[in-house]
Order: structure tokens, then sequence, then C-alpha cells
């Protein structure tokens, strides 16, 4: 037998939500997709492949694996068959062999920021335009995505949010005797497929031809105007950025009844609406978030200035049914959850997402140069044309074709990845606010510049036992406005804890291939408190402190790490604790007890030019 | 030299889509009027719309591509040369003049030329043809991205995301209104005039200040928060996935008036007069922001004339000037990054303080 036999979709057991939602995407193919945000081993796969079963699609499930290339993604010149052909041959990208298919990516959250904007890109217009390498044509890319993705490493990338239609929670734990069953059905399956689909063949059969019939139907499904409105309420409620979201839930209602059976919209598909495609971009949840709010009262002050200038619009609405459904649509789901996940949108939303929208990766500068230096890449295409004008005239004495020392074109990359200043900012004692002042104003300084040498910024606050990221790298000015103004101060001076922040942020621009980072200290006094113990202040054991400290130093020093401290003690005493600090860090120490802005930026810089200068490209 | 006349039924859109209508799109005037003038206007110098994702940038400036009114070009030249402008013309077509004299024309269309993600440098301007070198051992330019918006609009979407080399060959271009190709045993000069429109989120990155003062106007767009408005963009969005035919044809009377309008502006544009004492107030206007240079001026005199003609007028008036002072001068003001109040804002204040003289009641109901 040629083909491979799936799980069937009917024999499932779980994922509803999911399961829902893609028999809503075969029904109405306009919803673009489902992320499904899972943990490790919950059937993603399995139900992605089991929707092209019954989805009436073509049955070619593609599945995209994360590290996947742009070059993969889009296509590009096949040099073999052009050097053989003698014209140009084009080999398609995974986008163009998607046209009227299914992509599923795994991880998908996990994906290239530049590739993530392609496939968005795709989705959007429904073609992919190409202007590479020779080359200029537009292609048909008009294809369903399944994304999976571990909530735990993350969201999907905004862009990818934006053009798929729905986004599918974690959901509830099975329950044991579900998961017996589970077991169960995997290992007959796994005895004998053939059998097993034959058994569920029925089933499989009749799921098939509601489909199909929800299909045909969908077209005559009415919705009322009011009906739209709601949803378009919904969202307005939920602080969703952009208009897409409430097309996508239109037509996620509609899908919904058609499944069904129903000629018309009822409160329960705009319900599922809500739950599929609203819910899971909400920025701000009102009254339910109020709930969760008590519980942190250092936070409540701050998000009542924020509700103040609420528009009529959404103060009309906390009084209205659509309240109701939001509330409803948000038991359908696991709360904790959907607190996490907006937690960390509303933060996207506040500060912008965190580097995965960065240009950074998508700069592969690909001009060409004759010259070749230490690992050098060639450059292909540029070479062929180095040499094509050459080749009718050495065909005499050589082969098919001849490339020659001469037409070797190589790669040059332009140094795209700058410096990261990671700004720790001490917020104990009573001077925090004019230090938080000063590194606003220094980080500003250095985004006005960010576009020159692709720097970008990140601000850690650190005070009493913890250190907070304030601002996630970014070059985005527009990011940096929107950091939060006030902020407590007051208590201990964890540095250790700031630093083990600041070594996570570098560790991670690492691997976003931004090699260069600089942690700016600013800080008037002595670490001291631990940052092993959360919640426990050890003030007492400086040794200890000390210890720690010097151990991330040297971590900091054999990950190359640059790091200044900044002094801002009013007082100039030579033996100051932030002169230790910066010995112990390996770091420059600078005294600047009332510079502003313009004399810190002009400091830091001047250590910043000789890691551009050391930088070797 | 010779060009290698390629295909160029792709210039815009996706082959054989539709095109969501102009007249169809609801609310964001802003953005609709910045387009409009960059269309009546080139000189302008294009637009640049920034916002949230899903706000519609890119469906705009793909719908305003098909409201341009037709334009005269030398028949079979690729960069759609113009007749009556010989000295902006290629070598081609400046060659064949002095030869045969009048060169025969045709009337085309503007191009309007996406700059896709991930487009190679060669692709924009231009490189050799690989296979003709390859085959007939000949060196044969062809033209990239930047010959085929010669005269027409260059659409860059997430403009600043785009990649710094290829912004500097963008720069050069706009800048002398020529591409220079050196490069791959070519050596190729070409007139390159084109208006750039460029989208973007303004949460991920700055676009460089020389970059950014090459659009001529700049604006903002937002998320729409009107319920009305919103019921209407769903239902109009989805009328027209189900029968884009019909839809089309509905929007055609309304469509068509509108090209008419932009003809004609088009056609009135050199005629209208903005008087001394106006232009006087728009110096004050950017003297009072401090805005460098004088490319603001420039920008609202021109895109204020626009306005006038486009509303059928002979004369700009200061309620033209107030209408695109925003959109001309809020990406030219020098400020502090960090700064929490919208430029939009300043300039609107700005505004205010220049404002002429209450109207007498009199010429109030003169003007009515």
């Amino acid at each position: 037998m040629g083909k491979t036999v799936e799980f069937p979709f009917t024999a499932i057991i779980g994922c509803e939500a999911a399961k829902r939602a893609l028999l809503l995407l075969a029904i109405d193919p306009g919803l673009k997709g489902v992320l499904i945000g899972a943990g490790p081993g919950s059937a993603k796969s399995t139900l992605a492949r089991a929707f092209a079963t019954v989805s009436s699609e073509s049955d070619a499930l593609m599945t995209v694996p994360a590290n996947i290339t742009t070059d993969n993604l889009i296509g590009g010149l096949d040099v073999e068959r052009t050097l053989a052909a003698g014209e140009r041959v084009y080999s398609p990208g995974l986008l163009t062999r998607a046209d009227g298919g299914v992509l599923f990516v795994e991880d998908i959250n996990s994906l290239e920021a530049g590739v993530a904007a392609f496939i968005a890109s795709a989705l959007g217009l429904g073609s992919v335009k190409i202007e590479r390498e020779g080359f200029s044509s537009c292609f048909p890319s008009r294809f369903l995505i399944i994304g999976a993705y571990d909530p735990a490493d993350g969201l999907p990338s905004s862009a990818l949010i934006n053009r798929v239609g729905m986004i599918v929670e974690p959901s509830r734990m099975n329950s044991a005797d579900e998961r017996a069953e589970i077991i169960s059905r995997s290992i007959q399956f796994r005895n004998d497929p053939q059998g097993f689909a034959h058994a569920h063949a029925k089933a499989e059969r009749d799921l098939k031809a509601k489909v199909a019939h929800a299909r045909t139907a969908l077209p005559n499904v009415e919705m009322t105007r009011e009906q739209i409105k709601t949803l378009a309420r919904a969202a307005v409620a939920l602080g969703i950025v952009g208009n897409l979201a409430d097309l996508f839930a239109v037509k996620a209602a509609r899908a919904s009844a058609a499944l069904i059976g129903r000629d018309r919209v009822e409160e329960e598909d705009l319900l599922l609406a809500i739950q599929l495609v609203l819910i899971p971009r909400a920025v701000e949840l009102p009254q339910l978030e109020r709930r969760a709010e008590s519980i942190t009262p250092d936070q409540s002050s701050r998000n009542n200035s924020d509700a103040l200038p609420e528009s009529d619009e959404r103060a009309a609405c906390r009084i209205s049914p659509v309240e109701d459904l939001i509330i409803k649509a948000v038991d359908a789901s696991a709360p904790e959850i959907l607190f996490e996940r907006m937690r960390a949108l509303k933060l996207e939303a506040k500060l912008g997402k965190r580097g995965a929208l960065m240009p950074a990766d998508r700069g592969r500068a690909v001009t060409s140069q004759i010259k070749a230096s230490r690992q050098s890449k060639v450059a292909l295409f540029p070479t062929l044309c180095a040499a094509a004008p050459f080749q009718a005239m050495r065909r005499k004495r050589h082969g098919p074709i001849t490339i020659k020392k001469s037409d070797i074109r190589y790669k040059r990359f332009k140094s795209s990845s700058g410096i990261l200043f990671i700004f720790a900012v001490d917020a104990s004692g009573s001077m925090a606010v004019n230090r938080m002042a000063q590194a606003k104003g220094t980080l500003g300084r250095v985004l006005q510049k960010a576009y020159l040498y692709r720097d970008k910024v990140a601000l850690i606050s650190f005070r009493g036992d913890k250190a907070d990221l304030l601002l996630p790298p970014t070059r985005s000015i527009e990011r940096a406005k929107s950091l939060i103004d006030s902020l407590p101060a007051g208590g201990g001076t964890p540095v250790a804890a700031a630093l083990v922040r600041a070594l996570e942020l570098a560790k991670h621009a690492r691997i976003r291939k931004m090699s260069q980072v600089m942690i700016v200290l600013l800080t008037d006094g002595r670490a001291n408190v631990r940052s092993r113990l959360p919640g426990h202040v050890d003030r007492m054991n400086q040794d200890e402190i000390n210890e720690e400290l010097k151990k991330i130093g040297r971590t900091m020093r054999s990950e190359a790490i640059e790091s200044v401290v900044i002094d801002t003690k009013s007082k100039f005493v030579s033996s100051g604790e932030a002169r230790n600090l910066a010995e112990m860090l390996g770091g420059k120490y600078l005294y600047l007890p009332r510079a502003g802005a313009t004399g810190i930026h002009e400091a830091i810089e001047s250590v910043a030019s000789t890691l551009r200068e050391n930088h070797v490209v | 030299m010779k060009a290698k006349e390629t295909s160029r039924k792709n210039s815009s859109g996706q082959p054989g889509r539709a095109v969501y209508p102009f007249t169809a799109i609801v609310a964001q005037e802003e953005m609709k009027l910045a387009l409009i003038l960059s269309v009546i206007d080139p000189l302008i110098g294009g637009v640049i719309i920034m916002g949230h994702r899903g706000t519609g940038k890119s469906t705009a400036v793909r719908a305003m591509a098909d409201l341009l009114p037709p334009i005269v070009k030398v028949k079979g030249c690729f960069y759609g040369c113009d007749p009556a402008r010989p000295n902006e013309a290629c070598e081609d077509c400046a060659a064949r003049q002095e030869q045969e004299g009048r060169l025969p024309s045709e009337r085309g269309v503007v191009p309007v030329v996406d700059l896709p993600l991930g487009a190679t440098e060669d692709r924009v301007c231009g490189t050799l043809d690989i296979e003709r070198a390859l085959v007939e051992g000949r060196v044969v330019f062809e033209p990239g991205l930047l010959a085929r918006a010669n005269r027409g609009f260059l659409y860059i979407d997430e403009v600043n995301l785009l990649e710094d080399h290829l912004v500097d060959l963008l720069l050069d271009a706009a800048a002398s209104g020529r591409n220079v190709v050196e490069r791959e045993s070519i050596s190729v000069s070409h007139p390159a005039r084109f208006v750039l429109i460029g989208s973007g989120n303004p949460e991920e990155g700055e676009l460089r200040p020389q970059l950014l003062d090459r659009f001529g106007l700049h604006t903002q767009i937002e998320t729409i928060t009107d319920l009305d408005q919103r019921v209407e963009i769903v239902e109009r969005r989805e009328a027209f996935e189900r029968d884009p035919k019909a839809f089309l044809n509905d929007a055609k009377p309304e469509q068509n008036r509108l090209r008419h309008r932009l003809s004609r502006a088009k056609k009135v544009l050199d005629r209208v007069e903005l008087d001394r004492g106006l232009l006087r107030r728009i110096a004050e206007l950017c003297l009072a922001l401090e805005i460098d240079g004088h490319r603001g001026e420039l920008t609202i005199a021109r895109a204020a004339r626009a306005l006038a003609a486009f509303e059928g007028r002979s004369g700009v008036r200061f309620s033209d000037v107030k209408r695109v002072a925003v959109m001309s001068l809020r990406h030219r003001l020098r400020r502090d990054p960090l700064e929490r109040i919208d430029s939009g804002a300043l300039v609107e204040q700005a505004l205010e303080e220049i404002a002429p003289a209450v109207i007498s009641p009199q010429r109030f109901a003169a003007i009515k």
C-alpha cells in the first residue's frame, strides 16, 4: 500500500477545542489556520495529520521544520540545472509548493523572524512575490496552516498571530480514564493501522460528509448586523489591535453554525468565535482582570490610572450581554493559562514583542565582492554572472561551463549585529528615581543612533530581593517610550540577581545572532542581597555575596560580555563599593555622580566604540 | 547595451486577483488623503504609513494602484520614458530620438512595483541577464525593480525592516532620479524616478532619518474602535470575498468619479495659486516648529496645492494648509526621542498659534 494510514480524526480523545477549530477551518478555509498551544506529547501532530483526512483540501500535509531558512521557504536559483540547461531554472520554495495544501509547523514559535514574516505575508496575499537572484515572479500560494507550540517557550510571532484565524489554548488535563483509553487506542493503531482505521471508517466517513455538507451550506448561513456588532464590541472590549480579528470571528461563527447544521448564527456560535478567535488575542479582560489584580496591590494604582481614559464604548459594554459572553468564553478555557498568556500579550502591547520581530536576521546582507577573506562564503549567483559572459569563449577549450578563480564572488556580510546594551538600574535607596531618569535618557540616546549600528537596549531594575525586566531587548523608540514611568524604590540591593537576569538576556541575544553585549550597571551602593534565595533577604553574609559576584564576573569574562559600572554616589569614596564591584566583574568603572544622559551616553559609547572596532566580521 | 524586455504582467497586484476598491475602504481618512495627494502630485515625495498590523495599510496602497490615470510612454521602451521629456529619457530613447526624431508613443499604465520581503540587490537595481550571457556570451543588462518603477510608484511594506544596503540603493536613486549599476561586467545608468510608498509597524523599529526624510507625507493609522465602522468593514470585506465581480461593479460609479477627479486635479495642478501671504504663514509654521531645511515648507505647499486641485479650486486656502500640515511635518520635528506627546499634536498646536485672525462674520457669510 502506497499510502500510509493516518490515525483517524474521530478516534482522537480530548483536545476538544482544537478539534472544533480544525473542523471550522475545514469548513471555511478563509480562517487560514489554527495555532495550537499545548505541551509536548499532546497529539498536536496527530491532529494535524488527521485534519488532512477530513478536510477537502488536498491531502498534502507539508511539515515545515522550525529551522527552515528563507531560501527553502521561497526558493532560489537551481544552480545545477541552470548550468546544465544554460537557462535560469528556479527551484521553487516550500511556499509555492504548498499552494492548495496544508502546512504543519511544529514549534511555530521558534521560527526565525524573517521566516514567520514570509509565511504571514503569503497568508495575507495568497501569493508569494519573489525578487531575488535574477528572478522576478509571483506565484500563487494559498494554503492553510496548522501551527503547534509549547506555550512554555513563548508565543508565535505577532505577524502570525495576526494572520492565522484561530488560536487554541491548552485544554484541561485528561482524566485517568481518558489517558488509559488514549494509550490503548495508540497501541491498537500501532499494532494494526489498517484494522484500526477500518473500525473507525464509518465515523470518519460521516464526519467528512458532515464537513462537506457544512461547506456547501456555509454561504447561506445568516448572521445579523447586531451579531457582527456583538463580536466587534467584544474585540474592542478585549483591547485587540487591528481589525482583522473581527473578520475571523465572523467567519468562525458562521462556520460553527454550518457545522451544527443551522442556517443562522446563534449565541453558541458567537461564544465559540469569541473563544477561538478573540479571547486568545485579548490584551485586557476588564472585569476578570480586576479580580486578579486585587492579589497584587502594588500594581493597582498604576492600573487604575490606565483604566481612566476608557472610551464610552467600553464603559457601556461593561453591563452589556457581551461581557456575559466573554465571561462564558473565558470559563470554557483554563483561566490560569489565560492570565499567563494575557500578561505576556499585555507586555507586548505595551512594550512590543520581545526580539522575535527584530529585523536583524533578515539582514543577511548579500552583496557580493571579489575579495575573499577568512571563512568567506561563495556567492553563487554573482559568481555565475561573472563567469557567464566568458562561456562562449571558454567553451571551445573546456567543458560545458568553466568557472575560473577570478569569477568567484564571495558573500559580503554587513555587520548587521550591533551591541545589546543592557541597563541594570539600582532601584534601591532614595536616589533610584534619578538613576532611572538617567538610564531612560541614556537609552533614548542609544536608540536614536540604533539604526546606524543596529544596537538594541534592554532595561532591568533591581531592588528588594529581585530584578525585573522592564524593557526586553528592543530597537524601537516607540517601545522604550511606553516604559513604565513610576517605579517602586527602596529595599535591598540585589546586584547579583540583576546580573543573572542580564546574563540570561545576553545568552538569548547570542541565539538571535547578536554577538556583542554590554551591561551598564547604574548603582551607588553595594550588593547586599544574594540572588539564590528569592524571598530570603540575606544581608548578613557579605563574603558569600562577593563570592557569588566573582563567579558571575568569571562567567561574564568567559562569555566576553563587556560591563561598565556607573557609580552615582554623590560623595566620592575612593574605596567605594561600586569600584570593587567593577573589579569583581572585570568591568570598567566610571564615576559619574551627576552626569546627565548625554554624559553617560558619551561615556558608554567610548567603551562601545572599542567593541565595534574589535568586532571583525 | 540593450535592456531586455521581460514580462511585466505581474508588476502590480496578484495574478488574476481582484483588487479591493479604494472607495470602499472604511474611515482612515488621513491615509486616504495622503495617497490621493501623492497621486495628484508625485513631486510631494510619496507617503509613509505607520500603524498596527491588520489596519489595512497595504490594502489601501494596492487599491490606489487601481485609480491611477494612464500615461503616455515611448512605445517599446522598458523604462516607459515620457516622449514629452527627452532630457529624462533612457540611453536607448535618447539615441533613437537623435536618429528618428519623434518617437512613437502609446498609452500605458502607471507602474506600481512591490519591493517584496527578501528581495536581493541584483533584482532591485538590475543585473546581467545570465541566461543570454551563458548561451550567447553577450552582456545584456536585465533591468530590476527600480527600472520597472520609473515614472510610477515603488511600494515597500514593512519598510522599517528593509535591509540597509537596499535602503542605500533607494536613497541614491531617489535623490538623483537615476539608477547607476556598476557590477558583474555591467555598466548602466538609467532613469529611475519613482514615488516611494512605505508602510510599517512602529513597534518593529525605527526608520533611518535619511529614509524617513525622503517621504513627503507621514500618516499614522490606528485600530478603528467605532463599532459601526467595524461592522461596516466586516460586511464589505465579506461581500467582496463572496463575489468580487459584483462588489467591483457596485463600486464602479464611485471609483470612476474618483478617477475622474484625480485626472482633473492632475491637469489643473499647475494652475493652482498659492499666494505669498499663505506661503509666509507656512514658513512661520515650520519656523515655530524649528524644522531644519526647507523640505517641510515645500511639502506643505505642494500638498496644499494638490488638495485645492482635488477639491476643484483654483487657489489654496489656509484650511488646505491645516489639513495637510500634520502629515507633512509629523516626521520632521526635531525632538527628544522619548517624548510622549505625539508629533501630530505638536504640529496642530503650532497651527493654532499661527492661525489667521478670526474671520469677520460678513466675510464668513461671503465664503459660505
